[in-house]
């Protein structure tokens, strides 16, 4: 009959651009799946993957996400170490040693005042104690201060490699900005990945609680363990967000007098943190200064008192970072926000104190060194007297910083951890069995890592192979956090999704990275160098032996590299971007808008019975597939 | 081109209207395709490219069995204490519905068959399409069996996502505010309960939904 003559013809059609569409799939899938496969096999190659893969079955992904970081951070700091050693020390030491037929040249540095030259690093001469040697082990002064740890041994102009000259100075500067660009780059292409996911979640807030709901069980769980924590997930977001929803309503419904006491409470809490954010920078500055002043002081030779000295400021520094953060935590419940903004506030208040601290450390150590009483010094720029070398000094206050930060995490876990788990294990009464195990705080332990990451990417300049120490110090603190997660705390109450850990982990340590810019701009470019020490000696600051190298070059490229540096060059540079960033805006909202008509037709195409025709399936499945290359 | 023949509308509106997919002559339930008698997709057709994975599936249905059936295993029925020792169904919270849901058993026992298995395995893999999981879904979560979604589905199936604790429940208040959310979210024509139309919609704009609901053997 005719009808079903029709059919068939449909039928027909069907089959082609079925046929047609399913080539297409089918290719796509297999080149996925061949991507897939590769991937696999990279993994295997990653390190500690047994471990984490066991720690997310065991605990979630959102402490699990913690060790993914730890694990990027020891890459990370790996590389810089490569970079640095082979670019910096590995031909210093070359040439130092004479090996391959190489040598130095030391050039005199012209036109200086001859007193800013003179430099007697002060070692361990004759008999010595033994502790001395510890001392300045944990110290970084004595035998370590002429190795090539710290700044002050490489004192070299140009390096020899048979007939090569390789101009020491020069690379120095530039291997730091490739270190920093470097970290900056590998931070933002991790953070893309979360953002695209952040975006993509944001989106759907109209939906949250169908989309918990009935795509909240992932049926891939197979761990009876996993499951657990799945429901415990779900119950928390679930409350979480009909949590958030009624304090959204309680606010709306508040009435102007409630709002004007909010307010005014508000205010008087932001300058209640104001004075203890000034608290904490005034104690780490008196510290420093003390410290200072008094470790200079030979006659000291008291073993346990010049240690406790020289460790002043790590210890202030790291009791503010203990306190503040418990204040934060405190006060911030009368300022009545939603739950979720009060973990986001607390937790920058905590970014800002911790990274904070550094910076007054740094400004504190730059006023002792830049200040300057008689005219010879203020020739040098600097107080040629106590600190000929200063950027040894720097480097070993960073240094001190960074063991310090080592010892406290190693003391805390064998000394507060284990000794709490035991007596919860074997003491029954009241108030110990209320206070528990502790659970794994990820915002706190993220904090502490993010933290010595800053202090290793200041101190790489005038330290080169403290990489090489974060390192060795971030490995060793991976197996210390594994066991003490497993061994002494419980599960954690309140489930942590990972794509937004993810995110905010690189955001802090993003934020800890510019802020570490800070301190290394003002000490290359504004802060004269030290005339004594260093591959910097015969330059007015550490910067200005760019400027050097570049007027050693032919006319052409330097005229080329003047007017890139111009202004004339930098404002149509500047006008293009911010076209192209316009342009790429208007794309996105573009395919926004498309993306929402085609729902609104799938919506229309579902409702209509009579319209549901097999073509109009095809079609709509051509819709869905166009969505899908919309969102990757 | 011509208006679409009068029994595929007979079948596309008793599938919006019922919420139930209509049954061939062939006493099959399918969903795409459409054939003369108004069925739409066989499970058979969609399980074709599952043929080369069959034989890990025969595997693990095979090792449910005890011994002396194994040689028969196409057409032994496992019992659904053996099925749910599976792993995959072990911690699933759904494991009950889902034998229902599959089993053709006319006992009604929940017992499952080779075919039923593969039906299961079907629907869970990587190549069913959206359209078919959520049909599924749908099924799965009805604990009622009644159609739709009532405000007593959707409160058994929150709990069964929260577990099974006293302690995991959520409050009469907050699961008062939870239900009142998802009719608000998905509830189109705002008669109290989701049917399968609704459902499907709500579903193909969320983003975990392909990718959660899966099973991988």
């Amino acid at each position: 009959s005719s009808f079903s003559s029709h059919l068939d013809c449909q039928q027909a059609d069907i089959k082609y651009l079925s046929g047609w569409k399913q080539w297409k799939r089918t290719s796509s899938k297999s080149l996925k799946k061949v991507l897939n496969e590769v991937k696999e096999l990279l993994s295997y190659l990653e390190l500690w993957r047994h471990d984490i893969h066991s720690i997310e079955g065991k605990f979630g992904t959102g402490i699990q996400s913690y060790f993914s970081f730890l694990r990027f951070l020891v890459l990370l700091n790996f590389i810089i170490f490569i970079l640095m050693f082979s670019v910096i020390t590995l031909p210093s030491i070359i040439s130092k040693y004479g090996i391959f037929n190489s040598s130095f040249a030391k050039i005199p540095p012209k036109n200086i005042e001859p007193h800013c030259t003179v430099y007697k690093p002060s070692g361990n001469k004759g008999l010595v104690y033994f502790y001395t040697y510890l001392k300045d082990l944990f110290s970084g002064t004595g035998f370590l201060k002429e190795t090539s740890l710290f700044y002050g041994y490489y004192t070299i102009d140009t390096a020899w490699l048979s007939n090569l000259s390789y101009n020491l100075p020069l690379a120095y500067l530039l291997a730091t900005f490739a270190y920093l660009g470097l970290s900056l780059l590998w931070i933002i292409k991790r953070s893309v990945e979360g953002f695209k996911q952040n975006l993509v979640r944001d989106e759907d807030q109209f939906q949250s609680y169908c989309n918990k709901v009935f795509a909240g069980w992932d049926f891939c769980i197979t761990d009876p363990n996993a499951a657990r924590l799945k429901h415990r997930s779900l119950q928390y977001e679930l409350q979480t967000d009909l949590e958030e929803e009624r304090l959204k309503q309680k606010i709306a419904d508040r009435t102007m007098k409630e709002k004007l006491r909010i307010y005014s409470l508000r205010i008087l809490i932001n300058i209640i943190v104001f004075a203890v954010l000034s608290g904490c920078f005034y104690s780490i500055y008196r510290a420093t200064v003390f410290s200072q002043e008094n470790s200079n002081d030979i006659s000291n030779t008291n073993f346990q008192v010049n240690l406790l000295l020289q460790y002043l400021p790590s210890m202030v520094i790291t009791l503010a970072n203990f306190i503040a953060p418990q204040i934060f935590s405190f006060l911030i419940r009368f300022e009545d926000y939603s739950p979720a903004f009060e973990i986001r506030l607390t937790l920058m208040r905590c970014v800002f104190v911790r990274l904070a601290n550094i910076g007054v450390l740094l400004f504190s150590l730059w006023s002792q060194i830049s200040y300057c009483a008689t005219d010879e010094c203020k020739a040098c720029g600097y107080n040629y007297e106590l600190y000929p070398c200063w950027e040894s000094a720097v480097g070993q206050e960073m240094y001190k910083l960074m063991i310090f930060d080592f010892i406290i995490i190693l003391a805390v876990t064998l000394f507060v951890d284990f000794p709490r788990k035991l007596l919860v294990a074997h003491c029954s009464c009241k108030p110990v069995q209320w206070c528990g195990l502790q659970e794994f705080g990820i915002p706190d332990n993220v904090l502490e890592i993010v933290y010595g990451q800053t202090i290793c990417w200041i101190g790489t300049f005038f330290s080169p192979l403290l990489p090489a120490i974060a390192t060795i110090k971030y490995f060793i603190i991976f197996y210390i956090k594994k066991i003490s997660l497993i061994h002494t705390c419980k599960p954690a109450a309140r489930p942590v999704r990972a794509s937004s850990s993810n995110f905010f982990f690189l955001v802090v340590l993003l934020i800890g990275l510019v802020l570490a810019f800070i301190p290394l701009g003002i000490s290359i470019a504004h802060i004269p160098s030290s005339k004594a020490c260093g591959p910097f000696r015969s330059f007015n600051t550490s910067w200005a032996v760019v400027p050097d190298t570049i007027l050693g070059f032919p006319t052409g490229l330097q005229q080329v590299l003047h007017g890139i540096a111009s202004e004339a060059f930098a404002v149509p540079f500047f006008m293009v971007t911010c076209l192209i960033m316009f342009y790429i805006i208007a794309l996105a909202g573009a395919h926004k808008r498309v993306v929402e008509q085609l729902r609104e037709q799938l919506v229309m195409v579902r409702f209509d019975p009579l319209v549901c025709t097999p073509k109009v399936f095809i079609v709509v499945s051509v819709i869905r597939h166009a969505e899908e290359q919309q969102f990757l | 081109g011509d208006p679409p023949g009068p029994a595929l509308r007979t079948a596309g509106r008793e599938l919006w209207e019922t919420g139930r997919p209509p049954r061939c002559s062939a006493g099959q339930s399918c969903l795409h395709c459409p054939c003369p008698e108004g069925c739409l997709l066989r499970p058979s057709r969609h399980r074709a490219s599952l043929v080369l994975a069959s034989s890990s599936a025969y595997k693990r249905f095979s090792e449910l069995l005890p011994k002396e059936e194994r040689e028969n295993a196409c057409s032994a029925r496992v019992p659904k204490s053996q099925i749910l020792t599976l792993p995959e169904l072990r911690a699933n919270p759904f494991q009950h519905r889902i034998c229902w849901v599959f089993s053709t058993s006319d006992d009604r026992d929940d017992s499952m068959s080779f075919e039923d298995f593969l039906d299961m395995l079907s629907v869970f893999s990587d190549s069913a399409t959206s359209d078919i999981k959520s049909y599924y879904a749908f099924r799965i979560f009805d604990f009622d069996d009644d159609g739709t979604l009532d405000r007593k589905d959707l409160e058994k199936l929150v709990n069964c996502l929260t577990g099974q604790g006293e302690e995991s429940r959520l409050s009469n208040t907050e699961m008062e505010q939870l239900i009142r959310n998802i009719l608000e979210e998905s509830d189109i024509d705002k008669d109290g309960t989701i049917n399968l139309a609704e459902f499907q919609h709500i579903v193909s704009r969320s983003p975990d939904f392909a990718s959660s609901f899966k099973i991988v053997l």
